[in-house]
């Protein structure tokens, strides 16, 4: 029980730091924060395509990094004069996009699974020396 | 016609090597009808060509060309501005040549009918001797240097051929390997001499570059000069290049008689001849001349003294008498040198082709402590080869005398006595050797075994006949050419070939003095031969109608022990080829392994690491290629983080 | 009605423009008893649980609480949608974002999902240097934005969902349709490249 709320403590501690981390950058009016919050999101993401091994996570990792644009986009379609109604309509062309990438991506990975029987990617190294 | 004449000279003994060469083996013993064809037709075109040469018909009457004829053959090398035009130029020297070249070469071919009517090489033999006339005669009509050098490489090459031409003969083969190799660095020189010339003058036409050569700074003629007597050297044998004729007598008698005596050791005299102008620029290359030439001469008669092959005694000679000529032209008496080269070339092929003879008597025996007293077997060869010796001591009224006493008068006149004194010693020498080869051959008992001496006969008519061919000019020539002193034939030749050479030197044309300056000097001369001869009977024994001394061998074992280092010395030839021996065998043998090392661990080593190198790292970057595209992704966001960052800093500057 | 190549007739008669006035607030602009006005506080609120959501997909063993985990972060990124003032994005953003592509990667774990434990090792061998290019890549982003001067940059503006369906079927109507083509062909292509594959017969 005390290690449920000791871990609740945390997180929040942990959330309300890098929200403030966020903020730091200007405050909710103003377009660097957001465009800050984007880039965190697509260094973490980045991270975790370059160092996992499960493909489906590289695959979760890519979802984050498409979102980390999305937000971009969102971002500058708020803040730059006319560029209100694109940034909306970008971010959602983004999205299908990113849906239609995902199920390929799955797809790909099901059917390698079956051949290798393992989705790790580790062991996908027919072209290696 | 007359040019047509000048083509064939050297083109029919070409003809007749390549004819030969192809079904020479078929013909067997018919082999030496084409050849000896070839040679004497050429010898036919050379009389006629040399007779309206020295007589100064046409075409060879134009004055202002020296009397000289040019014959334009073909374009050899069109090239831009490089051109070489394989032309021929007749003068009265080139006759002189042609007429000792041509007429010796032909009693050669006649003479290897019977000489070699045993040997299975026959057809072999006779392809070779006329690969031999035509280079010689190449050689010797040339006008331009690199056909000369062509020339010269060919005769190389067929003396070679020739020398080893025994090919199951060892010492025949290594005799062959070292004359070629000998003459080669004499011919490196040449060649240098040749580039230099060419860099100089741009020209390789002999009459030209003769015309031009005062052009030239000294240092330059002096240098060419020396290139040039350093081929000259090579191929006639002067010091220290004189160690491969001796050698050279591995090759069958009629070889050493043709090229070792009478032709191909007389193109390097002939070389300094031709080219008499450009040594007349640099006095000092004459000086050189003269010593190397008469130091030949000294080392090469002390040499022949103590031999007991016949023909190595004959083959010193030859380097002695070489030295001679050399030394007439260094001290500037050209006319001399040439007049003692056609002398030389028929006494002493005539002592060649005799000693063949003896030997052919005697069952191919060379060593004269296994001869004697074959006067009374041989006669056609005892006379002859009597009257050789007589002419090679300089004899009067032989041709030696004329020819050896002009060398010797002139070097006096001309200021060069040391030449003199020298010559004078050497005349002394090789009397005395000459007769010392009569005593211990011809007179006295015999001292070989019984049975052959059972089985001595006279050698075939077409053996003797050359003998007594060659005996005439040597015993006439001299009178025909050398007479009357001071305004001889052979000078009224010559004159106007080496004219401008003269001229340029300054000598003063004296008057002859019979009774005077020249006639002590022809007295001087005979009285040195006759003491070497006198000597030479008192110790060897003599034979000659009522002059009869038997041989005292006690009396020169006495002499040859009061002398013990000299008569070593002179046994061991000076022990120059021990010399050579350990200075290119051993220390160069050295230096080439020490080179070879290096090239192996050095040169290739260094490209070896390289290689080595290279794919050592080759191997370390191949671990790069994982065949993971997250490892290629990462190398991806690190170049774009790389490239993000320099713009930034570079942005911010 | 009479309608024009750039303008669509609407069905309200007056016209509503673009950038539309901020709806009245009800509950006040900041927070009671604070001076933190609701949009930063809810700024930070959803900021801080996007990213640890974040963090928590790229370093968690179990793939399926990585999968959880996203689903928490596309959440807290809706949110963040609305506080910008694009709620339709926001809208789509769960409806896509959780309805369907995570449906999507957890059925595809479910599929690929091998018998025995996760695997000992969650992170390649070049994590390390994949963590270091992570954070030099936030800071030259970071570094980037801030010391960009972004121009006339205006208030925040709230997009008004009408306008903006206009748009997207008047100017935006090609790209919509392509994007309908390509989410066909993915999907077709997804079903193929997933097909279990009869053996010994191969239907081209």
């Amino acid at each position: 029980m005390i290690r449920v709320f000791l871990g609740t403590f945390l997180a929040s501690v942990f959330v309300i730091g890098l929200g403030l981390i966020a903020l730091a950058a200007g405050g909710a009016d103003s377009l660097d924060a957001y465009l800050v919050l984007a880039s965190i999101l697509f260094a973490i993401g980045m991270f975790g395509f370059l160092a996992r091994r499960n493909a489906i996570s590289m695959l979760m990792a890519i979802e984050l990094m498409l979102n980390a644009v999305n937000l971009t986009i969102v971002a500058f379609g708020a803040f730059v004069p006319g560029l209100a109604v694109s940034g909306s309509v970008i971010a959602l062309m983004v999205m299908a996009v990113a849906a239609a990438e995902a199920t390929v991506g799955l797809a790909i990975i099901i059917a390698i699974y079956r051949n290798k029987k393992t989705p790790l990617v580790d062991e996908y190294d027919a072209m290696s020396r | 016609m007359i040019d047509l004449f000048v083509l064939l000279i050297p083109i029919l003994p070409l003809a007749g090597f390549a004819i030969t060469a192809v079904i020479g083996r078929r013909l067997d013993k018919q082999a030496h009808i084409i050849p000896v064809a070839a040679v004497g037709i050429a010898w036919a075109m050379s009389m006629v060509v040399a007779f309206l040469a020295l007589t100064h018909g046409a075409p060879f009457n134009e004055e202002a060309a020296g009397f000289g004829h040019a014959v334009s053959g073909y374009t050899w090398i069109p090239a831009g501005n490089f051109e070489i035009q394989a032309n021929f130029y007749v003068d009265a020297l080139t006759a002189c040549l042609l007429i000792v070249v041509t007429t010796i070469g032909l009693l050669v071919h006649v003479y290897s009918i019977g000489y070699m009517a045993h040997d299975p090489g026959y057809w072999r033999f006779f392809a070779y001797l006329n690969l031999f006339m035509f280079s010689m005669l190449l050689l010797v009509l040339a006008d331009n240097f690199l056909v000369v050098f062509v020339a010269w490489e060919l005769v190389g090459l067929s003396s070679y051929l020739l020398i080893g031409f025994w090919t199951k003969k060892r010492s025949a083969a290594l005799a062959a390997k070292k004359a070629f190799i000998v003459n080669r660095v004499g011919d490196v020189g040449f060649a240098l001499g040749i580039m230099l010339v060419f860099a100089s003058l741009g020209t390789l036409n002999i009459r030209d570059v003769i015309e031009r050569i005062g052009e030239l700074d000294h240092g330059v003629i002096l240098a060419i000069s020396l290139l040039i007597f350093a081929g000259a050297m090579g191929k006639s044998a002067q010091f220290p290049l004189h160690v491969w004729l001796p050698d050279a007598m591995e090759g069958p008698t009629p070889v050493s008689a043709l090229i070792h005596a009478a032709t191909m050791v007389n193109a390097g005299v002939y070389l300094v001849a031709r080219t008499s102008p450009i040594f007349a620029h640099a006095q000092e290359a004459l000086v050189v001349v003269a010593g190397i030439g008469i130091f030949t001469a000294i080392l090469a008669a002390s040499i022949a003294m103590t031999q007991t092959d016949i023909k190595r005694v004959l083959a010193y000679s030859t380097l002695s008498q070489l030295g001679y000529m050399f030394a007439a032209l260094g001290v500037g008496a050209f006319t001399a040198a040439i007049f003692h080269l056609m002398t030389h070339g028929f006494f002493k092929g005539l002592l060649f082709l005799g000693s063949g003879s003896v030997i052919h008597a005697v069952h191919e025996e060379q060593d004269m402590r296994r001869m004697g007293g074959l006067s009374k077997k041989i006669p056609i060869t005892y006379a002859t080869m009597l009257v050789g010796s007589l002419a090679i001591s300089g004899i009067p009224p032989l041709a030696g005398f004329f020819s050896k006493d002009e060398i010797l008068g002139e070097a006096f006149k001309l200021g060069f006595p040391w030449v003199w004194a020298i010559g004078l010693f050497v005349a002394l020498l090789t009397a005395f050797y000459m007769f010392r080869l009569m005593g211990l051959t011809f007179w006295g008992e015999f001292r070989g075994p019984r049975e052959i001496w059972d089985r001595i006969h006279e050698s075939p008519s077409v053996m003797t006949t050359p003998l007594i061919l060659l005996a005439i000019p040597s015993a006439l020539l001299g009178l025909i050419l050398g007479l009357p002193f001071g305004a001889s034939l052979i000078a009224q030749w010559l004159g106007p070939v080496f004219h401008e050479s003269v001229e340029v030197l300054h000598h003063a044309e004296a008057e002859y003095q019979l009774f005077g300056i020249d006639g002590a000097l022809i007295g001087a001369s005979v009285a040195v031969a006759a003491i070497g001869i006198a000597v030479a009977w008192r110790l060897f024994g003599v034979e000659i109608r009522t002059i009869r001394m038997p041989p005292r061998p006690e009396r020169v074992q006495a002499l040859a022990s009061r002398t013990p280092f000299l008569y070593r010395a002179s046994l061991n030839k000076w022990w120059f080829d021990e010399l050579y021996h350990l200075l290119f065998i051993v220390i160069g043998g050295r230096v080439a392994s020490f080179l070879w090392w290096f090239d192996r661990n050095v040169v290739d080593g260094s490209v070896n690491d390289l290689a080595r190198t290279t794919i050592g790292a080759g191997r370390r970057l191949q671990r790069v290629q994982t065949g993971r595209v997250q490892n290629y992704a990462l190398g991806i966001a690190l170049g774009l983080i790389v490239m993000a960052g320099s713009f930034l800093v570079l942005a911010g500057r | 009605m009479a309608t024009t190549t750039a303008t669509v007739t609407l069905h309200r008669p007056a016209a509503t423009p673009a950038t539309a006035e901020r709806p009245p607030v009800a509950i006040g602009e900041t927070i009671p008893f604070t001076a933190i006005p609701w949009g930063d506080a809810l700024f930070v609120v959803f900021a801080g649980t996007m990213l640890l959501a974040a963090l928590l997909v790229v370093t968690m063993r179990d793939i399926i609480r990585c999968g959880l985990a996203m689903i928490v972060c596309f959440i807290a990124l809706a949110g963040i949608y609305v506080i910008v003032g694009a709620p339709l994005v926001a809208a789509a953003q769960v409806l896509v974002y959780i309805g369907a592509i995570s449906v999507l990667i957890l059925f595809a774990i479910m599929l690929t999902e091998t018998k025995s434990a996760p695997s000992r090792l969650v992170f390649q061998t070049q994590a390390v240097p994949a963590a270091v290019a992570a954070v030099l890549l936030a800071f030259v982003t970071i570094l980037a934005i801030i010391a960009t001067d972004w121009g006339e940059v205006g208030e925040r503006v709230h997009t008004v969902t009408e306008e903006l369906a206009t748009v997207l079927f008047a100017s935006w109507v090609l790209p919509f349709e392509i994007v309908g083509v390509l989410l066909l062909a993915a999907v077709i292509g997804g079903v193929f490249l997933a097909k279990r594959e009869r053996s010994g017969e191969e239907s081209r």
